[in-house]
């Protein structure tokens, strides 16, 4: 890298020539095709016979300022005693930060503006109100008050009784999802925005999980990339909303 | 003429073609005579990073920051990404393309290719099978599964050992990035690559100037050269930051396949992934060493 920059421009010449000769030679052979996977032959002879660093072997400990950890040993405060141990019971605690509040439809938040008048009916039974919930999770097994509570509607209840507010809703889920719950407060499941070594926001399970019919959605696809010799030309951009994102996509002729 | 002239001869030749016309700017040659990146001092880098965003403001009208944030220490980057969860709706392809300031047309720039295959055939092993052109009405289709491919951030990089001109090295975070001044548009790493992850602009850099990201980093997404080869840089612009960000494909993946974290902080969900999942890499037997992880949570 000592080379005076004059001397590096005449060697870059030196490599175009071959260069060029040898990227031609590819291309007629096909491999230089833009598509994953096209093996390339010699790259065993590159592959280096010593033994390979493992990154995550590495010894360092990770003692850096920056990596805070904002997940460990900080249950959320909640209202609610039991809860908080359940935090404390696994490796990492309860988040504290989450994208959104709870997706509850406008307007139907506090319950109780009706439901404070009425006496609970605890009977299994077809609904006369309420006709967009569609209880399809393991609904054999299941009704309405195994998760809402009769008496006071504005909370949760868990199977030990306790009441948790809509906030914590993942409480809830994770009675009976606990691997997915592990795996969720670590970020493994679901997902986490924001500073990968910094705050973290979390999207609740009823983000992504229609809580009555859980299974997720099928999505519609963004646009395809434009294959190659087939007249898909980009005539121009769109722009999509995701979750309060834009991004652009291409719009083919 | 003896061979002794000849070679006298081509040599004045070449160094004419290789130096620019005398009625060339002096940005031009500013430009032309950039010195390599990773040679710079400080004050090199500052006073290049002030001719760029001057140039940008003048061909694009914008301000463009153009961003030099080094490696922070103590970091190796790595990536998971869950093969039970990922639905092929492309989100991250896009999120990417707008992100990193790609070229939209002529020719199209993803640095993110979604494979698509067939339950119970061929896979891994043979990604030849596979449909990148799926377009059904929903994802996920009937009786198919779905693999992105990007760059893999080799920790063994052969696009970085055939590199005649050393434009494209391995950071000390390990990021693989190309100095595009540098570049001199070979295309050696683009044959080399195993996973198709390195694309080549074949002509000018054409994003619509209202959808420019104007915060860029000199080694990631600021706008690209004709003749340069570019790649995914794990959104450097972003992750290098103090607190670092998530990259954008993991911000806007709508099943949460996509993570992202430190290898070396045994508490990050990369570490926890590794440890708790089972994880495979892409075309291990090549010993390219990847710190990108496939895994499978179900
Ligand atoms: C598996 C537990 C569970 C069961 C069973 C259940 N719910 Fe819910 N329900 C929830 C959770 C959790 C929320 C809060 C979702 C949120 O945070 O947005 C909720 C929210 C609601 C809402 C507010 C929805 C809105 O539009 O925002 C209504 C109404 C409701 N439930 C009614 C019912 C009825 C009626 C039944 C029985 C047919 C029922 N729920 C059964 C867990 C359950
Ligand atoms: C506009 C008034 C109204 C609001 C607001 C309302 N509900 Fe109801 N809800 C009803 C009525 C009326 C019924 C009884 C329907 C029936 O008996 O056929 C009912 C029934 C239910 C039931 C079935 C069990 C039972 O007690 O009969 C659940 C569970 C329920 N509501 C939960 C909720 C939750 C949770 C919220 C707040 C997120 C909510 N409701 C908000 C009017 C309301
Ligand atoms: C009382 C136990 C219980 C609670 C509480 C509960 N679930 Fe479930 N969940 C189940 C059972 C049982 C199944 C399996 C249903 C089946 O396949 O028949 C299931 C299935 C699911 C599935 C898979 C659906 C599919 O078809 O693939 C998801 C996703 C899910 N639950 C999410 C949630 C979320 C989110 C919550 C919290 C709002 C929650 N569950 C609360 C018992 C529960
Ligand atoms: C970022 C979105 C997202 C979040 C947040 C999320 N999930 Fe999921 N979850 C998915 C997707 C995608 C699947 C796979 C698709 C499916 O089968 O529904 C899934 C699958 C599941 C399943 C089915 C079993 C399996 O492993 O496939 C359960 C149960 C479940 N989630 C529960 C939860 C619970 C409980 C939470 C909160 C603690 C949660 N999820 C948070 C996206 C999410």
């Amino acid at each position: 890298m000592k080379k005076t920059v004059i001397g590096k421009r005449l060697t870059m010449f030196s490599v175009v020539m071959p260069a060029v000769i040898l990227v031609f030679f590819l291309t007629i052979t096909g491999r230089a095709e833009e598509k994953p996977g096209a093996p390339v032959p010699g790259n065993h002879s590159q592959a280096s016979p010593q033994a390979v660093p493992q990154p995550t072997a590495s010894p360092q400990p990770a003692n850096q300022p920056n990596v805070s950890k904002p997940l460990s040993a900080t249950p959320q405060q909640t209202d609610n005693a039991n809860a908080a141990d359940a935090g404390k019971e696994t490796r990492f605690g309860i988040p504290k930060f989450f994208t959104t509040k709870p997706p509850l439809t406008p307007g139907i938040f506090p319950c109780s503006q009706c439901h404070a008048a009425m006496t609970p009916n605890k009977q299994r039974r077809e609904l006369g109100f309420h006709q967009d919930v569609v209880l399809n999770h393991a609904t054999k097994q299941r009704w309405c008050l195994d998760c809402h509570d009769a008496n006071d509607r504005d909370k949760l209840k868990l199977a030990n009784g306790d009441l948790i507010p809509f906030t914590e809703s993942y409480f809830l889920c994770g009675q009976c999802h606990g691997n997915i719950f592990r795996d969720w407060k670590t970020g493994i499941h679901g997902k986490r925005i924001g500073y990968w070594n910094g705050e973290k926001q979390y999207y609740l399970c009823v983000n992504c999980h229609n809580q009555h019919s859980p299974k997720f959605q099928p999505l519609k696809p963004l646009p395809m990339p434009a294959r190659p010799h087939s007249g898909d030309v980009v005539k121009g951009t769109t722009s999509v909303d995701i979750e309060g994102k834009k991004i652009y996509i291409p719009v083919y002729k | 003429m003896d061979r002794r002239d000849f070679l006298k001869g081509a040599a004045i030749g070449m160094a004419a073609i290789a130096i620019p016309p005398v009625n060339a700017s002096a940005s031009y040659l500013e430009t032309f005579f950039q010195k390599y990146y990773r040679e710079m001092t400080p004050e090199d880098k500052k006073k290049v990073v002030e001719r760029l965003e001057k140039e940008y403001r003048e061909k694009y009208h914008k301000d463009i920051r153009v961003k030099t944030t080094e490696a922070i220490p103590g970091v190796l980057y790595g990536y998971g990404l869950d093969l039970s969860r990922c639905i092929g709706c492309r989100r991250c392809v896009y999120a990417c393309v707008t992100e990193n300031n790609l070229s939209r047309s002529n020719p199209q720039i993803q640095y993110i290719t979604v494979l698509q295959f067939k339950n119970g055939e061929k896979w891994v092993t043979d990604l030849e099978e596979s449909e990148k052109y799926y377009n059904p009405e929903t994802v996920p289709a009937p009786d198919h599964f779905y693999m992105p491919v990007q760059c893999q951030q080799c920790e063994d990089p052969p696009c970085v050992r055939v590199c005649p001109t050393q434009a494209t090295y391995k950071a000390e975070d390990g990021i693989v990035v190309v100095d595009y001044n540098w570049c001199i548009g070979c295309r050696y790493c683009m044959a080399a690559c195993p996973y198709g992850a390195r694309k080549f602009n074949w002509g000018e850099w054409n994003v619509p100037t209202d959808q420019i990201n104007t915060n860029t980093h000199y080694l990631g997404n600021r706008p690209k050269i004709k003749g340069s080869v570019e790649k995914c840089t794990f959104c450097i612009q972003r992750v290098r930051e103090v607190p670092g960000r998530y990259t954008a494909c993991v911000e806007i993946c709508p099943v949460g396949a996509r993570k992202f974290g430190n290898l070396l902080d045994p508490a990050s969900e990369i570490r926890l992934l590794i440890e708790t999942k089972r994880v495979f890499r892409l075309k291990e037997e090549l010993n390219t060493n990847p710190k990108f992880y496939y895994f499978f949570s179900l």
